[in-house]
């Protein structure tokens, strides 16, 4: 009887043991959401940051390219996914942040999500034909009150909100072409169709053909240190956007670890430097809880940004 | 200078002149011809399932494989289009306009033929022209903007539309449909959804893949099985044709070799515009063909040079569509958008920088291209030896097989059944097209022109700072505009003197009636 029950118990504890066991994440392939069409900068990165995080963790990593929305198609369905880790997100912390507070279609919040980690800083900035008469923003400023309106290309909603700040604080004309792609954005440069254009980073690919006037954030841009910032110029527009690796809210402290871990390693491998050293977005590894940080900070900017944009037209 | 061409190409040919390097080309072409061949399917799943495998490839090797996808695949379409009359893309919608009829009458094998020669030559001279000219059209190219841009749509479009369609109501009616359609999803500019009755899926918009599987192959699926016995009875007919009837004759060549060069040369000036695309081009070129010939009657029924024009300009697109990629860096097709993700992988910047810092790669992609071209004429001659048979084979198997490549198709493709469940609503929309007479052809251009319509109409507004008087700076653009305002103003006149001709005729029956 005594004998049965220690065996009974003994059981019991390796059947949990291997229960553990057999719970180790991953223990079958991981989904990799893409809000983008193959071929573009977030695509490229996500597709090798894939390969790298597949090889840490012993799993294929499926990448889903689900276009639409400015990435907003593909955010909103993995916020419907269980919070497993089993379904992840390579996005542009834009998507989250910024562009359902311009479309209503978007309903989610950065609340949403779970940040496993960051992997590479956008470069936005506005960017103007070489051969173009002005050579620093308050020349384009000087030159579209001479000139203009301004023919400007923009891609996101967020660049026009920027332009549409900066035209009413310096009274200048501005005509907004909308355009698909960064493709796009740099032939129509190249073939002086636009005076300006808000680029996310893809312009440093053209050293040649295209110059960088200011940076369309806070922060410095890393190839081109000594063009300004907004902010330094006196526009009160701040906004930093990352490569980052989203999960749906809720995902379990183990899993998470693992994930991040995950990323950390994949973004050593010389094959994620490699891509990133070419597309000229620089590399700069954050962890889960800083990334979901500068995440909220840059929720709290878009939300002021919006808000003063509503406040301004009515 | 000529020398200073040859050498480093002669060069590049060393540099792929190994087993794994040839093996990766020809292995790519396969695939491409295979999958192009599979109804439902196309060089966007192709190059897509590829890329993962390129990454751990020697650069020359992965950009070349890719690079053999898209030319085999281009070319893998026309097979389907003319032995079952389902496009693997709407490129090759044309081609089955006079392949299929071809096939019917036992003379697949001629309509294959001509249509590989077609894809090849095209491909080979659209590959030389960018070796060649690379760096020199590129620039050129770069003078059309978003204006030019809309006035060479807005040409092809009056174009295409007056010439793809018998009745021009019923073509016209098509044509602003497929345009209606082509505006659900987030408006460009100010991201207003457009009739997306709240669904998520449709705020991309109306993906074109579902609705051209669903209004080319499925639909004529349906058609197929509601007539097999009709069509049973063909093939026991088409077993019994001549073999020399099947073969290509001197004559064939004499009306398709005109047809041939046009279609390179349409394929090529399209290829290097960004923003067009094949369908486009072999549309454009069908349609040129059939209006220059002495016996436009016989199009739609059989006529071999139609096989010719559409596939040699379908094909002359892809490498022409490169030259903006290896000249700037700039992607002219989505094909080669895919091809800037590889180079990126593979640590490399396309542009003029490549041709400095990495000139012999070039020079073996180069290279690399014009085996491919080869490696394509070989394959299909191959491949077709096969895939005719089809021709012989009965409906009630073939449709199963073609209804489960285009549900697979369509569920990779889009990514989810919400796909599924468009391709199967526009199998309906395609079949009560054809049951009544209405053109498919004009309501696909439509759908696939509108967005780049609408786009560049949007972008030269601004552009024009919302002037007319500000056109006078874009020479380009008012050519092509009055090119299509004669387009319309012919076609007008045409349909006039129809209508004239018919009324005359009306009164004498009247007449003779009252008598």
């Amino acid at each position: 009887m005594k004998l049965g029950t220690l065996t009974g118990l003994a059981t019991a504890a390796l059947l949990a043991v291997a229960g553990a066991a057999r719970a180790e994440f991953p223990e079958k392939p991981i989904t990799m959401l893409i809000g983008y069409a193959p071929g573009g900068g977030t695509d490229t990165v996500g597709r090798v940051l894939a390969k790298g995080m597949s090889e840490a963790l012993g799993q294929p990593i499926n990448v889903v390219n689900m276009p639409g929305a400015a990435g907003g198609v593909a955010a909103t369905t993995l916020t419907a996914k269980a919070p497993d880790g089993y379904t992840i997100l390579l996005a542009p912390t834009a998507t989250i942040t910024s562009y359902p507070l311009s479309n209503e279609a978007l309903t989610y919040k950065p609340e949403d999500f779970t940040v496993f980690a960051s992997v590479a800083d956008f470069q936005p900035a506005l960017v103007a034909p070489a051969s173009a008469p002005y050579d620093s923003f308050d020349e384009f400023v000087a030159w579209a009150k001479e000139n203009g309106p301004a023919k400007y290309a923009i891609l996101t909603p967020t660049s026009r909100m920027i332009m549409e700040l900066i035209e009413q604080q310096e009274s200048i004309a501005v005509n907004y072409i909308p355009l698909r792609s960064g493709g796009d954005m740099v032939n129509g440069l190249m073939g002086k169709q636009f005076d300006i254009a808000y680029s996310g980073g893809v312009h440093q690919r053209y050293p040649d053909d295209i110059k960088a006037l200011v940076s369309a954030s806070g922060r410095k841009l890393v190839l081109d240190p000594d063009v300004p910032t907004l902010p330094e110029l006196g526009y009160d527009i701040d906004g930093v956007s990352s490569f980052v690796v989203f999960g749906p809210a809720a995902v379990e402290a183990d899993v998470r670890a693992r994930l991040e871990a995950a990323v950390a390693e994949a973004f050593k491998g010389e094959d994620v430097q490699k891509v990133l050293t070419n597309t000229g977005f620089p590399a700069r590894f954050v962890g889960g809880d800083e990334a979901t940080a500068e995440m909220m900070t840059q929720y709290a900017s878009d939300k002021k940004l919006i808000e003063r944009m509503g406040a301004a037209l009515q | 200078m000529m020398t200073t061409m040859l050498d480093p190409l002669l060069q590049g040919f060393a540099a792929i002149g190994t087993w794994s390097s040839l093996g990766w080309i020809v292995l790519g072409v396969f695939i491409g011809y295979t999958v192009g061949a599979i109804p439902g399917m196309g060089k966007g799943i192709a190059t897509a399932i590829s890329i993962p495998l390129t990454f751990y490839l020697s650069p020359i090797a992965a950009i070349s494989y890719l690079i053999g996808i898209a030319k085999g695949s281009t070319a893998g379409s026309a097979v389907s289009a003319i032995l079952i009359n389902t496009p693997g893309e709407p490129s090759s919608a044309p081609t089955a306009l006079d392949g299929y009829p071809l096939a019917r009458q036992g003379k697949a094998g001629k309509a294959l033929r001509m249509g590989l020669y077609a894809s090849v030559i095209g491909d080979l001279v659209s590959t030389i022209v960018l070796i060649g000219l690379a760096a020199p059209l590129a620039r050129y190219a770069l003078a059309i903007g978003p204006v030019e841009q809309f006035a060479i749509l807005l040409f092809s479009l009056t174009f295409i539309g007056a010439l793809a369609s018998d009745s021009m109501v019923k073509g016209l009616m098509s044509g602003v449909l497929g345009i209606l359609l082509a505006t659900v999803g987030l408006e460009i500019e100010t991201a207003v959804p457009r009739f997306v009755f709240g669904q998520l899926e449709l705020y991309e918009g109306l993906s074109v893949i579902p609705l051209a599987i669903g209004m080319m192959a499925t639909s004529e699926m349906v058609m197929q099985i509601s007539r097999h016995r009709e069509i049973d009875a063909q093939t026991a007919r088409v077993r019994e044709v001549k073999v020399s009837d099947d073969r290509l004759t001197l004559e064939d060549w004499r009306v398709s070799g005109p047809a041939i060069l046009r279609g390179t040369g349409i394929g090529v000036f399209i290829g290097i515009l960004p923003g067009l695309g094949a369908s486009v081009a072999s549309f454009m070129s069908y349609g040129v063909t059939k209006k220059l010939s002495k016996t436009p009657e016989r199009f739609g029924k059989g006529a071999i040079e139609g096989v010719a024009a559409a596939e040699s300009a379908d094909n002359a697109v892809i490498p022409a569509s490169f030259i903006p990629l290896f000249a700037l860096g700039i992607p002219g097709s989505v094909i080669a958008a895919i091809l800037i993700a590889a180079f990126m992988i593979q640590g490399l910047t396309p542009g003029p920088l490549l041709f400095q810092q990495d000139a012999a790669l070039v020079y073996g992609i180069y290279a690399a291209m014009i085996v491919a071209s080869l490696v394509l004429l070989c394959v299909g001659l191959v491949g077709q030896r096969f895939f005719s048979r089809i021709v012989t084979v009965r409906v009630r198997l073939i449709v199963p097989v073609v209804l489960f490549f285009c549900m697979f198709g369509t569920l990779v493709q889009g990514g989810s059944t919400f796909a599924v469940w468009m391709m199967i609503a526009f199998t309906i929309v395609g079949f009560l097209f054809k049951k009544l007479g209405y053109s498919f052809v004009t309501f696909l251009i439509g759908f696939i022109l509108g967005p780049s319509l609408e786009l560049t109409l949007r972008q030269s507004l601004p552009l024009l700072n919302y002037d007319m008087a500000n056109l006078t700076g874009h020479p380009i653009a008012i050519v092509f505009i009055a090119l299509a305002a004669l387009t319309a103003a012919i076609v007008a006149l045409r349909a006039r003197k129809d209508a004239a001709a018919r009324a005359i005729t009306l009164t004498q029956t009247s007449r003779e009636e009252l008598q």
